[in-house]
C-alpha cells in the first residue's frame, strides 16, 4: 500500500466526486457565469453597466451590505464577552447555560419574524401596552423595526446567528495554551493589556472564521427580509426573478455579483486567517485553563448570559404564543388560547405533506452527506493523493456559497422544458419529470441541502479520523483483513460518534434551510416545512399565521431534540464544526 | 518462514530512508535491526509488512517475491510501537480478529485465542477493554494478537519503548521465552543496544538508511567493522596510530602514548588482512578492557591522570586525561581503592582486546 499511489478504490471515489461536484456545483455556477457574461453568445458587460447605473439596484446592494456589516458587528459585540467568560471561568450551571445559548439555532429567523411582528408591529402588543400604560398613544406608536424594517431584520439575524460566532470564538479561546497567558502574566502583563496583546491576536483566526459565516448569512438571508417586508435587498430581488429565469438576464447579473462578493470576502477572511494562524509550538496542557469565577463576576456572567438567552428566545416565545392564539388582533395578548391549530397541522394537507417532505428530504440529504463526507475525509486523511488540497478547497467552498445562489443556479441550469405540443423522447421526458425542479424538486432539493452542509460533515469526519491512529487500521490489514473489512470493522466504529453527530447536524440544517426551499420547491405537493410556513403566512385565512406557527413549533421541538443529541455526542468539539 | 531483503531502496521525497539494504532472516531466527532513531529500521520493517512498496530491490518470503502482495495477504504479525489495540473491542475480540478474517471455525478459534492469551499470561483479562489495561498488559495483548495467526514472521516495532525500566526487563525475558518455545521467526526493531545484545540471534546495525554490519551479538560487540558500530554499541576509546610492523601473530601500532600491540587475528573480520606498515589505523579499546596495573611489561601500557572517579561498589568508572589532554574512559571491576582526582594511573590492555579499525 503505497500512500502516494492511486488504488482502484481511491480512483473510483475520485471519479465519483468529480462527477458529483462537476454536475451539482460547477455546472450550475458555470451556467450562470455564461448567462451573465455571454447572454447572447458574445461577451458583454452590458447588464453589469445597467446594474451599476440603476439607483434602485445600487440601493438594494447597499442595503444588503449594511445588513451584513451591522449584523456582524453587533454579533461580535454580543459574543466576545460571553465567549471570554465561558472559556476562562467555571461557574455552577455552565453546561446548562452553554447549551441554552445554542437554542436560538433551532428556528430559522424568518419563522421568528412571524411572532415578532405580532409583538413589535405598529399595532402590536408592545405599542398597545405602552398605550395602556399611558406612555405612548397607539396612534403615534413607535416604529420598532425602524427604516422600513432594517432593524427588525438585523435584530432577528443577530439573535439567530450569534451561536455560530459563540462556538467559533470559544473554541479558539479554549485552544490558546494557558501557559502563553501565564508567561505574559509572569512578565507583568495583566487585564486589558494581557487580553489585547496575547489572547486577542491568538483568537483572531477563530473569530474571522465565524465572522465570515455570519456576514454571508446576513448578506444573503432571504426569509427574514421577505417576511418583515424589507424588500430592497439583493436576496429578495433574486427571489423575485426566479420566475423570469431564462428571459431576464438581469437575474444572472445579480446572482453572479452576490457570488463574487461573498467569494472575495471568503478568500479575504481565509487570507487573514492564514496569515495570522499561529501554530502552537509547544502545546501545554489546556486543561486547567478555567478558573472559578469570582462572586461579583459570576453575577455579571449570569445576568449577561441569561439576559441574552431570554432576548434571543423572544421570537421563539412569540411563535409559541401565536401557535395557541385563536384570536390575536389589536390586543396585548391573545384573547383566547386553543390547541386546535396543532390538530389542524396534522389534518391540513399542506402542513402534513410538508412535515413528511421535510423529514424525507432531510434524511436523504443527511445520508448523502454522510457518504460524501466519509469518502472525502478518508481521501484527505488516509491517502496523500495528488489533488488533496484541491479536494479540501472544493469541499469547503459551499461555506462561501449563499443558498440563493446555488438554488438559483439549479433552477436555471436544470431547467428542462417540455413542449406539450410535441411529445419529447422518453428519456427526455423522464429527465424532465425527475430532475427539473418545476416538475419534481426532490433530487435537487436533497442535493442542494447536501452540498451546502457538506463542510460540516467533512469537518466532523476528518476530526474523527485524525484522532484515530492509522496504526489501528494497519494492525487490521496486517492481520489479513481487506481494506473494505478494515473500514467496516475498525475505522467506521471508531469514528462513529463524530459521524452520528455530523449527520444529525446536517439533518437539522436541512430542516432549517430557507432559501433553497423557497426557491426550488415550486409545487405544493413538494413543499418542505419552511416553504409550507411561508406559504401559509401569505394566505388570507385569519388562522393561517397560527397554523404556520404551530408548524414552526413542531419543527423547533424536532430540531431541539436532534441538536441536543449532537452536542451530547460531540461535547466541546461542537464548535470546531462551524469554522470557515 | 525465511525472509530475504535484496537491494531494497525506499525514498520519501529527497530523504533516502532505506539505501540498498540486503540481508536474510533465517527460519526461526530472532533477528534484530538496531540503530539510532531515523536510521531507517522501521522503514525496513514496514517494507516487509507491506505498508510501503520498495522503490528498488525485492522483498522475498521463502524465496518468492512479495513486492506486489498487499499487506493483508502477507501473513505477517506486527506488534506496533503504540500497540494499536482497538478500543471498541475486548481483549479477546482483539486477539480473535485475525482468526475471524481467516474464517477459523468457532471451537478452534476459541481454543487458539485462549492459548495465545495463556502464552502471554493474559488469560484472566480476556473480557476487559484494552483501555482498562496497563501499558505492559496492552503490550502482551498486542503480542498475542500478532502471534495467534501463526504469522510467517512476527514484526516487533520498538515494542518496549513505551514501558518503564522494570517492565522492559520482564517483557524482554518474556519475548525471549516465547521465541525459544515457539521458534517463531521474528524481526525486532529497536534503538536499545542492551535489548539487541541480550536477546538477538543475529543483529543488523543500521545507520542513515544503510545496513552497516550483520552478525551475532558477540561478533558485533567484539569485532565491529566501523567506528560507527563500535561507538553505537557499548562504549569505545579511539586512539589514532600508525602501523609499525605486521607479523603472523601481531600488529604493532605506534601511538602518541606508546606502542600498542594487537592480535593479528583481530583483523580477521574488521579490516583487510594486508595492513601495511605506515598505514593509519584507529585502535578501539573498550573501557572495561583497560585495567589499572602496578607495572611490569613494556607494551600496551597507557599513562593517564584521573580526572573523575565514580565508585559504584562492584565497579568503578574513571574519566582520565591522557598526557596530551585527550580524554580516556576506563572501568575497574572489584576496585580495591577509591581513586582521587589528580592521581596518576598506569593502565594495561590485552592484545586481543584491541580492535583495529581502518575507517
Amino acid at each position: 500500500m503505497n500512500p502516494l499511489r492511486f488504488t482502484p478504490a481511491s480512483a473510483a471515489f475520485f471519479a465519483f466526486l468529480a462527477i458529483f461536484f462537476g454536475l451539482f456545483l460547477f455546472y450550475p455556477l458555470g451556467y450562470m457565469f455564461k448567462a451573465a457574461f455571454w447572454p447572447a453568445g458574445g461577451f458583454t458587460l452590458e447588464s453589469f453597466r445597467l446594474f451599476f447605473t440603476s439607483p434602485f439596484q445600487l440601493e438594494c446592494l447597499r442595503n444588503s451590505f449594511a445588513l451584513g456589516i451591522v449584523v456582524t458587528a453587533l454579533t461580535t459585540v454580543i459574543t466576545l464577552p460571553v465567549a471570554h467568560w465561558f472559556s476562562r471561568y467555571s461557574f455552577p450551571g455552565k453546561t446548562l447555560l452553554s447549551g441554552l445559548l445554542l437554542l436560538p439555532m433551532i428556528m430559522p429567523p424568518f419563522v421568528g419574524a412571524i411572532g415578532i411582528k405580532q409583538v413589535f408591529a405598529r399595532f402590536g402588543s408592545l405599542n398597545l401596552l405602552l398605550d395602556k400604560l399611558g406612555l405612548v398613544p397607539v396612534e403615534n406608536g413607535i416604529d420598532w423595526f425602524g427604516s422600513g424594517g432594517f432593524w427588525g431584520v438585523v435584530i432577528l439575524g443577530v439573535l439567530s446567528v450569534y451561536p455560530i460566532m459563540f462556538l467559533n470564538v470559544t473554541a479558539a479561546m479554549a485552544n490558546v495554551d494557558p501557559t502563553l497567558r501565564e508567561a505574559a502574566e509572569n512578565l507583568g502583563a495583566r487585564g486589558w493589556r494581557l487580553f489585547r496583546t496575547i489572547t486577542l491576536p491568538l483568537v483572531m483566526p477563530g473569530y474571522f472564521a465565524g465572522a465570515i459565516i455570519v456576514f454571508i448569512f446576513a448578506f444573503t438571508d432571504l426569509g427574514t427580509p421577505l417576511l418583515i417586508g424589507y424588500n430592497r435587498v439583493v436576496s429578495v430581488q433574486i427571489f423575485d426573478k426566479v420566475v423570469e429565469v431564462g428571459t431576464n438576464p438581469f437575474a444572472y447579473t445579480l446572482v453572479i455579483l452576490v457570488l463574487l462578493i461573498t467569494f472575495v470576502l471568503f478568500l479575504l477572511s481565509k487570507w487573514i486567517t492564514g496569515a495570522k494562524s499561529y501554530q502552537m509550538m509547544a502545546r501545554g496542557n489546556t486543561a486547567g485553563a478555567e478558573m472559578p469565577a469570582p462572586p461579583r463576576l459570576r453575577w455579571m456572567i449570569y445576568g449577561g448570559t441569561i439576559g441574552l438567552i431570554l432576548v434571543s428566545l423572544l421570537p421563539h416565545a412569540s411563535v409559541v404564543v401565536q401557535s395557541f392564539a385563536s384570536h390575536w388582533f389589536m390586543s396585548i395578548l391573545p384573547d383566547q388560547m386553543t390547541t386546535q391549530f396543532y390538530g389542524e397541522v396534522f389534518r391540513h394537507p399542506l402542513t402534513l405533506s410538508s412535515i413528511r417532505n421535510s423529514l424525507f428530504f432531510s434524511s436523504l440529504s443527511a445520508f448523502l452527506d454522510l457518504v460524501l463526507g466519509v469518502i472525502i475525509a478518508w481521501l484527505l486523511t488516509r491517502r496523500r493523493v495528488p489533488g488533496a488540497n484541491l479536494l479540501d478547497a472544493i469541499a469547503m467552498l459551499p461555506l462561501a456559497l449563499p443558498g440563493i445562489v446555488l438554488a438559483f443556479g439549479y433552477v436555471a441550469g436544470f431547467n428542462i422544458p417540455v413542449n406539450p405540443k410535441s411529445p419529447p423522447s422518453a428519456w427526455y421526458q423522464w429527465l424532465h419529470d425527475f430532475v427539473d425542479p418545476s416538475a419534481n424538486p426532490t433530487v435537487l432539493l436533497v442535493i442542494s441541502y447536501s452540498v451546502r452542509r457538506l463542510p460540516y460533515i467533512v469537518r466532523a469526519a476528518v476530526a474523527g479520523l485524525q484522532q484515530t491512529s492509522v496504526t489501528l487500521e494497519e494492525a487490521s490489514l496486517n492481520l489479513g483483513a481487506s481494506p473494505l473489512r478494515t473500514m467496516r470493522k475498525i475505522t467506521l466504529p471508531l469514528v462513529m460518534a463524530n459521524l452520528i453527530a455530523g449527520t444529525i447536524l446536517t439533518f437539522s440544517f436541512a430542516m432549517l434551510e430557507v432559501s433553497d426551499s423557497l426557491i426550488l420547491a415550486m409545487k405544493e405537493a413538494y413543499f418542505p416545512i419552511t416553504k409550507g410556513i411561508y406559504q401559509l403566512i401569505g394566505r388570507v385565512d385569519p388562522n393561517a399565521p397560527s397554523v404556520a406557527c404551530a408548524l414552526g413549533v413542531l419543527g423547533m421541538v424536532l430540531l431541539a431534540a436532534s441538536l441536543l443529541i449532537a452536542s451530547r455526542i460531540l461535547g466541546k468539539r461542537m464548535g470546531q464544526l462551524f469554522r470557515a | 518462514m525465511k525472509v530475504s531483503i535484496q537491494g531494497v531502496t525506499k525514498r520519501f521525497g529527497s530523504v533516502v530512508a532505506a539505501d540498498d539494504v540486503s540481508f536474510d532472516i533465517r527460519d526461526g531466527e530472532l533477528f534484530f535491526l538496531l540503530g539510532p532513531s531515523g536510521c531507517g529500521k522501521t522503514t525496513v520493517l514496514r517494507l516487509i509488512a507491506g505498508f510501503y512498496a520498495p522503490d528498488a530491490g525485492d522483498v522475498l518470503f521463502d524465496s518468492k517475491p512479495v513486492n506486489d502482495v498487499p499487506p493483508n495477504k502477507r501473513n505477517t504479525g506486527m506488534v506496533f510501537q503504540n500497540y494499536a489495540l482497538w478500543p471498541h473491542m475486548t481483549v479477546a475480540e482483539n486477539v480473535a480478529y485475525g482468526l475471524d478474517v481467516r474464517h477459523v471455525a468457532r471451537d478452534e478459534k476459541e481454543r487458539r485465542v485462549r492459548d495465545a492469551l495463556a502464552i502471554v499470561r493474559m488469560g484472566e483479562l480476556a473480557d476487559r477493554s484494552p483501555t482498562q489495561l496497563s501499558g505492559g498488559q496492552q503490550q502482551r495483548v498486542a503480542l498475542a494478537r500478532a502471534l495467534v495467526i501463526n504469522p510467517g514472521i512476527l514484526l516487533l516495532d520498538e515494542p518496549l519503548s513505551n514501558l518503564d525500566a522494570k517492565l522492559r526487563l520482564e517483557t524482554r525475558e518474556e519475548i525471549t521465552r516465547i521465541h525459544s518455545e515457539t521458534r517463531q521467526t521474528m524481526l525486532y526493531v529497536t534503538h536499545d543496544q542492551k535489548e539487541a545484545l541480550s536477546m538477538a540471534d543475529r543483529i543488523g546495525v543500521m545507520n542513515a538508511g544503510r545496513l552497516v554490519q550483520v552478525g551475532t551479538p558477540h561478533e558485533i560487540y567484539r569485532t565491529p567493522n566501523s567506528r560507527f558500530v563500535a561507538d553505537f554499541i557499548g562504549e569505545m576509546n579511539f586512539i589514532e596510530g600508525k602501523v609499525e610492523r605486521v607479523t603472523e601473530a601481531e600488529v604493532v601500532v605506534a601511538t602518541a602514548y606508546g606502542l600498542l600491540v594487537a592480535q593479528a587475528s583481530s583483523l580477521r573480520s574488521t579490516t583487510d588482512r594486508k595492513l601495511e606498515a605506515c598505514a593509519t589505523v584507529t585502535c578501539g579499546i573498550r573501557p572495561e578492557a583497560l585495567t589499572p596495573t602496578r607495572g611490569g611489561g613494556t607494551v600496551n601500557l597507557i599513562h593517564a591522570t584521573v580526572q573523575r572517579a565514580t565508585y559504584l561498589g562492584e565497579i568503578e568508572h574513571y574519566t582520565l586525561t591522557l598526557p596530551d589532554g585527550q580524554p580516556l574512559r576506563a572501568l575497574e571491576t572489584n576496585p580495591e581503592a577509591v581513586r582521587q582526582p589528580g592521581e596518576k594511573l598506569t593502565l594495561t590492555v590485552r592484545p586481543e582486546d584491541i580492535i583495529l579499525l581502518t575507517r
